[in-house]
């Protein structure tokens, strides 16, 4: 059992005043998979990685890390992960390669191994060139880098990356997610907080949804979507308004809901690719045109959507 | 107009940042009573003992020792403590300082002056502190003074036996003390700002004449820290950029913040002057317009080199750097510390090329010499050379480094 | 060693700062050296060489004495003699208030106005004839200097003068006639005493503690461990405030995810804040030692003096740390507490050449700062280890109380 889990996070709570940030959390994280918590900001994902670094200590509940258990034996917790901060937290004034030294001691390396190790994540990140520049010299994309870099050091089982996207230029989040990718595949269990769906979407064997402290579903992504049911959303504007058409699109079969709203009437549908012809055949028998169609595949906003009825970037 | 925005918005951050109270008012007050309580400032009332503490110790009880004691006790510079214990415990508290010196009679020393032969007194004194100098020439002068009366008495007493008259040593010696409690001749001081009528505080009695000055010159540099800051702070947030993308010219924006450094150190002075004048009893009001362009003056300095630290200065730690060392070292070779007079002429001449020892010197003019505009007109223009100077030199690296 | 490894990240840090260097060892030195050169003539001879005195001398004596001349042209000799050279610079003029107004423009320093009646009051005995002395009142010593000579050198007439008069009266109080021959031998009798060169009436001693082999080593001792304690707090706060920069920067979190005990962490810090104080403090002392010939006092009371320095001023930086909520609060509270504290504290340094009053010592001693100065004087003046005991153990007990308070702080702020 503790060969197969990475992570057994079991009903973890935490409070700040009268906030309840975290409630009664519980998921398992698999050896060598990538686990993501989805969910908007304030959802309690921050809290919940802090409890597994042992930052912050679970007002109830526990969690175990590589089978040890973060109330227990926080030392041993943090000798087998590397915690990739949100905010860049570097020595700017160190260079990259005196930041990764210092690093690498404090995750107990010495001697030779340290040297080996900051080479080879020098190596990894591409800054062997850069090492002896001072890190305030740095782009923002290479701080991430080095960022990143610190937590590979000891070569944990298990990293844990706080949203290492956010705010971030497009080339260095591809970068990041390739990276995380590369990781994965050399067999690091991967726990990794966003609230970009397309990331989690990408990168992810199974996302947890987090809202308000809690986590709302959990599964493999193509699990979660069932959860609306495998339907594809046509949005269709109308040249104008007309009811007995919505009630004959209702009729047809594979239709399985019609709303209107704002002028834009949205269709849940088994398949879209059958049903459109139909739609449309329906709608010039009305006199009505259709002057514009969007179509949505199931994806985890919708699920998000559908669980808490507001989308996900609120 | 835009340049009295930027200047009161300057002011504005100023006065927000509770330290800057500290370094404008707080600071330079504390450290003017307490430089001012060392030097012998604020006693405890008028009628306050000031002389100095002279332990006595009389070995010999004789006409010439109590003769000596009646002097000493007359004396308007010490304060005699008798002591009636042993030698060693005198020096004891002459070592402890609880005395200021020490006077021992040794035994048998009337007898010998009677005889015309002098055993000396015995003094202990620290002679290198100026409470140990200054009762070591008053108990000199009165030994002097017993001396010339115990040879009067000798020589009185030869010439009355020397024609038939029964000398009478004691009856001389006394008549001889009497007359030096009114002499012949006495010295009589005046001092520059003082008519004959006010003699009785003399300007120079007032330790608080070197400090008060001093500290305003000091403080009004450590007073540039807040608002040099300002401008780095501008640099950093990026704020400096965006009022560069105005239409305000460069020359502009930096006149708004010298006049905003410029009024906050006069503020400061005028304070410092008028805390001066109302509790120090510094006479800076005896030449009032003297004393406002002289602290227009000075604040124009201060001001001048805040703009140079505030433009030269890449981050706020620099600015506390630059502000800081300027401070100490001007303080310290201007004379704020210690009075310019202790010094050698050579370290005076060197004094006098930073601007702190004119600024000093203008005050003292005014609030000791009691004189006016026409005393410290050198003062003035001193002061105003060095400011231009700070100001051409901060405007020429405000632009190379800008572009 | 984790816990070294911190600190060496720390130091390596703090030594990339210029400020660092400029507090730490520059300004201290530098102030050393300019005292140095205020003051360096103590070190040529034995004696403070004073500035000259320009002084006016303003001779309107009438009166003549019988070899010609007057009393008034003798003074005006006597202080134009060689022996007075060195101290004073005398100019004559005829026009008194032309003299008070060269002092007034700072032109001189004293104008010394012989009265008219000078060689009658000293001839007949029975005026009172004043001299007066015109003085700028921005100096002191030069002035009382020339008071002092001047009126040694009335006195002496004085007393010649005194002691004639009391003689005759004396004689015809004993009802002797006084006749021309007996008035000219009295007066013959004091003047040939006045010749006798004086004896002296005054044996000086100097308290054992005070005697001074060095005194310009002496007062920079003074200086440089001033400037050593004022800047040890700085660094002892600057170091310790690292931890405030690392919650800020995020490292701080960062470590606390690395199995690192927090104890480590804060051992690493306060490692750094004792190394570079030691650093400084050696540095500071053995240069003080080098190069101004400073002697800081036996072996062991030194070292007493130095290691309460050094933990004081780590002590004060805990303390004063744990007080904090950011950054911005640490600059107020170095900038202001540690300097008034500190200038409180090293109050009487700048006051030992006049003797600090009470107050002022008692002042001092309210603060820690006030405490390790005394421990370095204390040394530097050749206590024993025996007397450096009181000094050290009140040292300690501060620094106890402001470890315990800064800690338990700590703790309950990470933990």
């Amino acid at each position: 059992m503790a060969q197969s889990t990475a992570i057994v996070a079991t009903t973890l709570s935490k409070s700040f005043d009268e906030l309840k940030a975290v409630d009664a959390v519980t998921f398992t994280v698999a050896r060598g998979e990538v686990f993501s918590l989805l969910g908007p900001n304030g959802a309690g994902k921050s809290t919940t990685i802090s409890m597994l670094a042992c930052l912050l200590r679970p007002e109830s509940g526990d969690a175990t890390v590589m089978g040890y258990s973060i109330l227990d034996d926080p030392q041993a917790v943090k000798a087998c992960i590397g915690v990739v901060p949100q905010e860049i937290a570097l020595y700017e004034d160190l260079s990259a390669r005196e930041n990764l030294e210092f690093w690498g001691k404090m995750y107990g390396l010495r001697g030779a191994k340290l040297k080996q190790r900051v080479d080879d994540v020098l190596a990894l990140i591409g800054l062997t060139d850069r090492q002896k520049d001072r890190v305030d010299k740095f782009s923002g994309g290479m701080k991430r880098r080095v960022n990143i870099g610190v937590a590979l050091l000891h070569t944990p089982d298990v990293i844990i990356m706080d949203e290492p996207t956010v705010g971030i230029d497009p080339q260095s989040r591809r970068h990041i997610l390739d990276g995380v990718k590369d990781l994965n595949r050399q067999g690091v269990t991967v726990l990794y907080t966003t609230h970009y769906m397309e990331e989690a979407q990408e990168l992810s064997d199974h996302i947890a949804i987090m809202d308000q402290g809690k986590i709302i579903a959990g599964g493999t992504h193509d699990e979660l979507v069932t959860i609306v049911g495998e339907k594809d959303r046509i949005e269709m504007e109308l040249s104008h308004s007309a009811p007995e058409l919505l009630s004959q699109w209702g009729a047809l079969e594979g239709v399985e809901a019609v709303s209107a709203e704002n002028g834009i009437v949205t269709v849940l549908v088994n398949d879209s690719n059958r049903i459109l012809p139909h739609l449309f055949g329906a709608a010039s028998q009305h006199d009505v045109r259709i002057t514009s169609v969007t179509i949505e595949e199931p994806n985890l906003e919708a699920v998000f959507l559908h669980l808490t009825g507001r989308a996900l970037r609120d | 107009m835009r340049i009295f925005d930027l200047a009161v918005k300057d002011i504005r951050q100023i006065v927000r940042d509770r330290k800057a109270f500290l370094f404008l008012l707080a600071m330079p007050i504390t450290f003017t009573v307490l430089f001012g309580i060392g030097f012998g400032g604020f006693h405890a009332g008028e009628n306050a003992d000031l002389r100095l503490p002279v332990g006595w110790l009389d070995e010999d009880n004789s006409a010439a020792s109590i003769a000596m004691h009646a002097m000493l006790s007359q004396s308007q510079v010490v304060r005699l403590v008798d002591a009636g214990i042993m030698r060693n415990e005198l020096m004891a508290q002459v070592d402890e300082g609880t005395v200021a010196a020490a006077v021992i009679v040794p035994y048998g020393f009337g007898g010998q002056l009677r005889d015309g032969d002098v055993i000396p007194l015995d003094l202990l004194a620290d002679g290198s502190s100026q409470a140990g100098f200054s009762a070591e020439t008053e108990i000199q002068a009165a030994a002097q003074r017993l001396f010339a009366a115990a040879r009067a008495a000798q020589i009185s007493a030869a010439i009355a036996e020397a024609h038939g008259v029964s000398a009478d040593y004691d009856g001389a010696l006394a008549r001889a003390m009497a007359a030096w409690s009114s002499p012949p001749v006495t010295v009589y001081v005046t001092e520059t700002g003082f008519s004959a009528e006010d003699q009785t505080l003399l300007g120079s009695a007032n330790a608080f004449a070197n400090t008060s000055p001093g500290m305003m010159a000091q403080f009004a540099i450590a007073g540039l820290l807040s608002a040099a800051q300002i401008l780095t702070l501008e640099r950093k947030s990026g704020s400096l950029k965006r009022l560069l993308t105005t239409n305000m010219s460069r020359n502009a924006i930096l006149l708004g913040h010298f006049v905003a450094m410029f009024l906050i150190i006069f503020a400061q002075m005028s304070l410092l002057v008028l805390f001066g004048q109302l509790f120090l009893r510094l006479n800076y009001f005896s030449a009032p317009v003297a004393t406002l362009l002289l602290i227009t003056m000075s604040a124009l300095f201060s001001a001048s080199l805040g703009l140079l630290i505030g433009v030269q200065a890449k981050s706020e730690e620099q600015v506390v750097m630059y502000a800081l060392v300027a401070m100490f070292v001007l303080a310290a070779l201007g004379g704020a510390w210690l009075p310019l007079e202790f010094t050698p002429e050579t370290f005076q001449r060197i004094a006098f090329m930073t601007p702190i020892a004119w600024m000093i010197d203008g005050f003292q003019e005014i609030s000791v010499r009691g004189l006016g505009l026409t005393a410290i007109a050198d003062s003035l223009l001193v002061l105003l050379l060095f400011s231009v100077a700070l100001v051409g030199l901060a405007l020429w690296r405000f632009r190379s480094e800008e572009r | 060693m984790k816990i070294v490894a911190i600190a060496v990240k720390d130091m390596k840090q703090s030594s990339r700062t210029a400020l660092v260097w400029v507090f730490m060892f520059v300004v201290p030195l530098g102030i050393t050296l300019l005292f140095y050169f205020m003051f360096g003539n103590i070190a040529a001879g034995d004696e403070f060489e004073l500035p000259q005195t320009a002084v006016v001398l303003v001779n309107q004596d009438r009166g003549s004495l019988s070899g010609g001349g007057s009393m008034g042209a003798t003074v005006a000799d006597i202080l134009q003699q060689e022996a007075f050279a060195e101290l004073i610079v005398v100019t004559e003029s005829a026009d008194a208030d032309a003299a008070r107004d060269r002092v007034d423009k700072g032109e001189a320093d004293v104008a010394l106005i012989i009265p008219p009646d000078l060689t009658d009051a000293l001839l007949q005995g029975n005026g009172s004839a004043t001299v007066e002395l015109h003085k700028d009142p921005t100096l002191t010593i030069g002035p009382a200097l020339v008071e002092g000579i001047v009126s040694q050198i009335l006195d002496g007439f004085a007393g010649t003068t005194i002691g004639t008069k009391v003689t005759l009266e004396q004689l015809e109080a004993q009802d002797v006639a006084i006749t021309a021959q007996i008035a000219q031998e009295v007066g013959m009798a004091f003047s040939a005493d006045a010749q006798t060169p004086p004896e002296a009436l005054i044996a000086l001693s100097t308290p054992d503690n005070q005697v001074e082999q060095n005194p310009l080593a002496d007062l920079l001792a003074g200086i440089l461990g001033g400037m050593m304690v004022f800047f040890a707090f700085y660094t002892g706060g600057a170091t310790q405030q690292t931890i405030l920069i690392e919650e800020e920067r995020g490292t701080l979190a960062r470590l606390f995810t690395t199995p690192t005990p927090i104890r480590t962490i804060m051992g690493g810090k306060s490692m750094a804040t004792l190394f570079s104080l030691i650093g400084q403090v050696v540095i500071l002392m053995g240069a003080g030692a080098l190069v101004f010939a400073i002697d800081w006092g036996e072996p062991l009371p030194m070292l007493l003096a130095a290691i309460g320095l050094i933990l004081i001023a780590a002590a004060t930086g805990v303390f004063l740390v744990s007080m904090l909520k950011n950054t911005r609060q640490a600059g107020t509270v170095f900038g202001g507490v540690l300097t008034i504290t500190g200038m409180v504290g090293l109050l009487p340094i700048f006051m030992s050449g006049a003797g600090a009053p009470d107050a002022v010592i008692f002042a001092s001693l309210l603060v820690p700062q006030g405490w390790a100065m005394r421990g370095l004087t204390l040394s530097a003046q050749g206590a024993t280890v025996t007397e450096m005991l009181p000094t050290f153990g009140v040292l300690l007990l501060w620094c106890a109380v402001f470890v315990a308070i800064g800690l338990t702080r700590m703790r309950r702020r990470f933990a």
